[in-house]
């Protein structure tokens, strides 16, 4: 028998309502014990009152949704009960006593979605989505998600898997039914304008990751060139100590700003110089492990023969400031000041160009998972592409795009050899 | 009732032959009831075995030592292996069967089987009490005892053929249909539903213009299909290609209406791959020409079979649409081509091993499974054979797994996943397509059908011979290593790294040929060609066997893991419905109970593994 299982689904404390959720088999059990009258319409927002022992707990608004047309897939009821700290402390020890006589117990974390899954009710990408959407921070993570959750991204990959079969389909007739007239097989056509849609979804990933997990970009200049009083600035907070002595920031400080819907993470770094102080020149080597993952750097300098001296080399992709411009500015970059404001919006706006454009494309690939997974799967049909040119057997081949749709399934549903068969009698005339 | 009998089988066709068979080498008293003794082991539509995965239900047959495979070499005029230029995974021998011919081979060996007896009549009746089997009752009354009945009924079960508006009560042209018996099915408690096949008109063969058609002719070295055989018994012949034109569509468009298929008279599923030419006109309207293939039906026979032309339009029509293709112009046609539609059996209702489910010793076998073909029909006619004498005696059913042969596959397929439409062995059906290989059914078979005591002793020391050679073979193109340079001087392209290489690695390569290996190593031509082909065969596909191999171990280290309570079974894609509601019933608790549940595939348990294991890595 599976366990029934309750929760309190909205944050514990003070609010002006709190709800409940009971999901199960014996979840309408429950509800029977502690209301009197009528089990509510199924999905009908009814006032009842919850009783423990002869005693009035709260009045409430109970929801219940029948088996396969709740969120869990399973029997669910909801209890709106007021937000204070006493009735979810009472109606928590009723649950709990509850489950002495019946199969009612806490939910694990989790759990809801967990039963959704193994009730057919979410594919792993949604419950992926689910997951992303709850963390999510940023207008832009939330569309992203969100569409995972819709199942957005699950129809776009049911889209490439039916691209998998017909090709499967396709090698297959050219193996089972040779002795038919079968005409040409555009085999390699329909590798190469999978590989291309893969392609370009491949090339979207490293945006995609930087809008969902934001991304680094390190501050790095000379010691006391401004550094900090630029990220406060950026900030608009006091996020690092400044001072007017050279070294004041010795360890790397991080700074969350959201520039353009993204999350960047803007690390201060200790200023860098030849030294010979031990202590500064280990925290100079930790800045230069920790450059290799920013996205850029801005380097802001006193002028060009710090850009020698600071002894790490510049970047396409980096930005390079005059610092202090308030004071004037001899070089050839652009001139800031994060004392007097000088330079800030022009900085930013550069900054922003930097930044990968924002895709309000709902149908986003998000997870490493499944990010990785279609990088495997781009990765077997360029091999296919390769192996269908150079002439390898087709059993060979159609192992290989066997192992494809393997992947593909890995990432939601699942392949029946009747499905290829059909695809096969649709496409060819078939048949002595 | 005096048991007289360990098995009886209804029916003589190529299911029914291969199961009264079966069941007399393991040693059984077997009687075989057929309405027409002469008639056993008849070819009712195209004279021809084999094919491509079919060859493949051939090979198995023979190496569990059945008939099929023995009686198409002794009858075959025309033997041709189908996707030669392809890997031998994929390769399937076929050929023309003499009618006459295959018919007198297979009664041969029944009739002078010691522990068969054949009775010339017609069951009425299969008794049963308490849900298991208690004996059979004939048309004159007579009643025989046994605790094992084979039902191999074919398309007799309620058969009506079809052609234009007739409508004839037949199991073939012919003979009648199995009214009684049908209802007696009906009346079991099984689900029964209806298919249609069809056949074409045969032609005469005198009245052909021959010279005027393609010619397909025989393979210049035979392939057979028994692993006791290397050359064929008869004289190879070829076979006329001819096309259907546009003139012929045009016929069979204007007369759409008359056809059984499309007038509403037939409304049952036919075999998608074998459309009747009114189907193939209709569903694939740009094609201008069909091939017809023109097949003598023997060596001394007029009658000729076109392939590609089975039809249920009324029999003026077909003379006329006949007689618009090349070749066939002033044809005279011997008899006429229909449809016929006929009661099944959802074979969900079956085990693995057959046996109805619900009525103890009662086997189905053959096409009243939903299944179709001589090959289809055979192999299954051995499997129930097997295990209706095993019933019989009280032994464990014997089951091959789809990792073991296509015999399992197709079983699998028909007890898991039932059919809508008769069922035809594709090699595209077979996960393990690479290592169940025509050249290998011997060694993956024989020593399983010896242990059964269907394989003679003789057979079997064959096999063990083969199975030395091939170790021998593969030991020594291991240890045979070959400089780059003289790889070079034959034209094989290899990366230059200054290593050697073998001359199994070389095998493995494609397009190499026997003039190359002679100069690599000609000793290797001394060995057997069968030893070399499977070497052969082995080396190229190895390393792709070797990945499947661990996708099975994978399977057996997730052995252990444990089955979430509240795992909704229901909600498993691909997981057929039977199976779905056997793991809810049985509510398994660990992947090994759930493995030992009946009819548990390891494709299906890696779709439990996969639900679980999916979760567990996102949570």
């Amino acid at each position: 028998m599976k366990d029934t299982i309750f929760a309190l689904s909205t944050v514990p404390g003070l609010s002006a309502i709190s709800v409940f959720r009971i999901s199960g088999p014996e979840s309408f059990s429950v509800l029977k014990k502690i209301t009197t009258g009528e089990k509510p319409k199924s999905r009908y927002a009814t006032l009842k009152k919850v009783f423990w022992e002869g005693e009035a707990v709260d009045q409430c608004i109970v929801i219940t949704f029948e088996k396969n047309e709740s969120f869990t897939g399973e029997r669910t009821v909801e209890i709106h009960c007021h937000g204070s700290i006493a009735v979810i402390e009472k109606m928590a020890s009723v649950l709990i006593k509850i489950g002495s006589s019946l199969n009612l117990r806490p939910a694990e974390e989790g759990e809801f979605t967990r039963q959704a899954f193994y009730n057919g009710k979410m594919d792993l990408i949604q419950v992926e989505g689910l997951a992303d959407l709850l963390k999510s921070e940023t207008e832009a993570q939330r569309k992203i998600s969100l569409g995972s959750l819709e199942g957005v991204v699950s129809r776009k990959i049911e889209g490439w898997r039916s691209k998998i079969i017909a090709i499967l389909a396709f090698l297959e007739a050219g193996i089972d039914f040779t002795d038919q007239d079968l005409g040409e097989v555009p085999v390699l056509n329909m590798i190469v304008d999978l590989t291309e849609i893969l392609k370009k979804e491949r090339e979207s990933f490293q945006s995609i990751r930087s809008i969902k997990e934001g991304l680094d970009i390190a501050i790095i200049g000379p010691p006391n060139v401004g550094k900090s009083t630029l990220i406060n600035r950026l900030s608009k907070r006091e996020v690092s100590l400044t001072s007017r002595i050279a070294g004041t920031t010795r360890d790397i400080i991080e700074s969350k700003v959201l520039i353009n819907g993204v999350v960047v993470t803007l690390l201060d770094t200790a200023g860098l110089r030849e030294t010979r102080d031990t202590i500064e020149k280990k925290g100079i080597a930790i800045i230069k492990k920790r450059l290799k993952t920013v996205a850029f750097k801005i380097f802001l300098i006193n002028n060009e023969a710090d850009l020698k001296n600071i002894g790490i080399k510049t970047c396409d992709e980096d930005i390079i400031f005059k610092a202090k411009a308030d004071r004037g500015n001899n070089t050839r970059f652009i001139g800031i000041s994060g004392k007097t404001g000088l330079g800030v919006k022009e900085a930013i706006s550069l900054i922003e160009k930097k930044l990968p454009k924002i895709y309000f494309n709902s149908g986003s690939i998000a997870t490493y998972r499944q990010q990785s997974k279609i990088s495997d799967l781009l990765d077997v049909f360029l091999g296919l592409e390769l192996d269908v040119k150079a002439g390898l057997d087709i059993e060979l081949v159609a192992e290989k795009a066997r192992d494809g749709l393997k992947l593909i399934e890995e990432l939601t549903g699942r392949i029946d050899t009747e499905e290829v068969l059909g695809i096969i009698f649709k496409s060819f005339c078939i048949g002595k | 009732m005096k048991h007289l009998f360990d098995v009886i089988v209804i029916g003589g066709g190529h299911a029914g032959s291969e199961a009264t068979y079966a069941v007399a080498r393991a040693g059984g008293r077997v009687a075989l009831v057929t309405k027409k003794r002469d008639q056993i082991g008849v070819m009712s539509c195209n004279p021809a075995i084999g094919g491509l995965g079919k060859g493949h239900l051939v090979r198995e047959i023979d190496a569990l030592g059945g008939l099929m495979g023995v009686a198409a070499d002794i009858s075959g005029i025309q033997f041709r292996l189908l996707n030669r230029s392809k890997g031998p995974a994929v390769q399937g021998p076929r050929t023309q069967s003499d009618r006459s011919l295959y018919k007198e081979a297979v009664q041969n060996i029944l009739f002078f089987e010691k522990n068969v007896t054949i009775i010339e009549s017609e069951v009425v009746d299969i008794l049963i009490e308490k849900g298991a089997v208690k004996g059979v009752e004939l048309e004159d009354g007579t009643k025989l005892g046994t605790s094992s009945i084979i039902l191999t009924t074919g398309t007799f079960l309620n058969g009506i053929i079809r052609i234009g508006e007739e409508k004839i009560k037949a199991g073939r042209e012919g003979d009648f249909a199995s009214l009684k018996l049908a209802k007696k099915i009906r009346g079991i408690g099984l689900n029964i539903g209806r298919l249609k096949t069809g056949t074409p008109a045969r032609l005469s063969s005198k009245t052909i213009n021959w010279s005027i058609v393609e010619k397909q002719r025989p393979d210049d070295k035979s392939t057979l299909f028994s692993f006791l055989h290397k050359k064929p018994f008869q004289r190879q012949i070829s076979c006329g290609i001819t096309y259907t034109n546009s003139f012929t569509h045009e016929i069979i468009r204007k007369n759409i209406g008359k056809s059984a298929i499309f007038n509403g008279s037939i409304t049952s599923n036919g075999p998608r791959y074998c459309p009747s030419i009114e189907d193939k006109v209709v569903r694939f309207s740009d094609k201008d020409e069909h091939q017809v293939f023109l097949e003598p039906e023997g060596l001394n026979d007029d009658t000729v079979y076109p392939n590609g032309i089975s039809t249920s339009l009324p029999k003026d029509i077909q003379e006329m649409y006949i007689k618009s293709i090349k070749g066939l112009e002033n044809v005279n046609i011997k008899s006429f081509g229909y449809a016929v539609e006929y009661d099944f059996v959802n074979p969900k209702d079956l085990k693995s091993s057959l046996e109805v489910k619900n009525t103890k010793g009662l086997f189905l076998a053959g096409q009243v499974n939903g299944t179709t073909g001589y090959e289809e029909a055979a192999a299954q006619g051995l499997v129930a054979g097997i295990n209706a004498y095993r019933c019989a005696v009280q032994e464990e059913p014997f089951v091959l797994d789809r990792s073991e042969a296509y015999i399992g596959v197709m079983i699998d397929d028909l007890v898991t996943k039932g059919v809508i439409e008769p069922y035809r062995m594709f090699t595209s059906r077979a996960e393990f397509r690479l290592s169940l290989r025509c050249d290998n059914a011997d060694i993956r078979l024989t020593e399983k059908g010896h242990k059964i005591n269907i394989v003679s002793d003789d057979r079997m020391r064959l096999v063990r011979e083969k199975t030395g050679s091939i170790n021998m073979l593969t030991e020594k193109t291991k240890t045979m290593l070959i400089p780059i340079r003289k790889l070079e001087e034959l034209g094989i392209n290899q990366k230059k790294d200054g290593k050697k290489r073998s001359f199994h690695h070389i095998l493995a390569l494609k397009g190499i040929s026997d003039e190359t290996l002679k100069k690599l190593w000609k000793d290797f031509f001394n060995f057997d060609l069968d030893v070399r082909e499977f070497v052969r065969a082995d080396a190229k596909y190895n390393y792709y066997i070797q990945r499947q191999k661990s996708e099975v171990d994978r399977l057996q280290k997730n052995i252990n893991t444990v089955i979430p309570k509240n795992m909704n079974f229901r909600k498993i894609e691909g997981l057929s419905s039977e199976l779905k509601t056997k793991l809810c019933e049985a509510n398994p608790q660990h992947i090994h109970e759930a493995s030992k549940i009946d009819g548990m595939t390891p494709s299906g348990l890696m779709l439990i593994i996969s639900k679980i294991n999916s979760y567990k890595k996102t949570a």
